[in-house]
């Protein structure tokens, strides 16, 4: 299970950081709160792609049967919601709120991190559940 | 029941784990000053040319004037 979760989010994940880290050190201004905008976004975005790769391990589709399916659109509705959110929040957010301190950039950044621990929490639970067919 | 606290339990504490960890980095991030081009001795493509060159105004006034 580790290898699955290793392979499918926490590499991406982690490329998504280096990625980040390239355009903040390259860029002409310096960062302010659309950086986590944009890092949240990219979760949800990484996540709504795992979620495919991952529920198609086996051990996960013998444990869960039938419901694999549900709990796979489930995940990605909960993603897509909250890709939403973070777009509205990026639209409507006030230019002189965008300052790049750890308070303010913390919600934007949940939002993300929810993103990816709601999908990867499913599939620990699910590969956890022993199988109820 | 107990599978839905611990699932709920774990993706709030993953998701606080993440997120501070996350706003740690970029509000580290964010104190670094990029150096400006000036700064560093390149040349900007948008700064107006240098003095010596012909620029394209005053190539056209020299091909005005000489007819």
């Amino acid at each position: 299970m580790q290898e699955y979760l290793l392979a499918h989010l926490a590499i991406p994940f982690f490329a998504g950081l280096v990625v980040l880290a390239i355009v903040v050190v390259s860029g002409r201004e310096k960062i302010n709160w659309d950086a986590a905008n944009d890092a949240a976004l990219d979760m949800t975005i990484l996540s709504i792609g795992a979620t495919g790769s991952l529920f198609m391990n086996h051990t996960l589709q013998e444990h869960l049967g039938g419901r694999i399916s549900l709990y796979g659109v489930l995940a990605v509705l909960a993603n897509l919601l909250l890709s939403c959110v973070l777009a509205y929040r990026r639209r409507w957010k006030p230019s002189d709120l965008r300052s790049p301190t750890f308070l303010n950039m913390l919600p934007e950044l949940v939002l993300g991190g929810l993103a990816l621990s709601l999908t990867t929490g499913i599939f620990v639970m699910g590969y956890m559940s022993g199988g109820t067919k | 029941m107990i599978t839905l606290v611990r699932f709920i339990v774990g993706v709030i504490l993953s998701t606080t784990l993440i997120a501070s960890a996350f706003a740690f980095i970029l509000q580290s991030l964010s104190k670094w000053e990029t150096p400006r081009p000036e700064a560093l001795h390149v040349k900007d493509a948008t700064q107006p040319q240098e003095a010596g060159r012909e620029s394209a105004k005053q190539r056209e006034a020299r091909v005005t004037a000489l007819g």
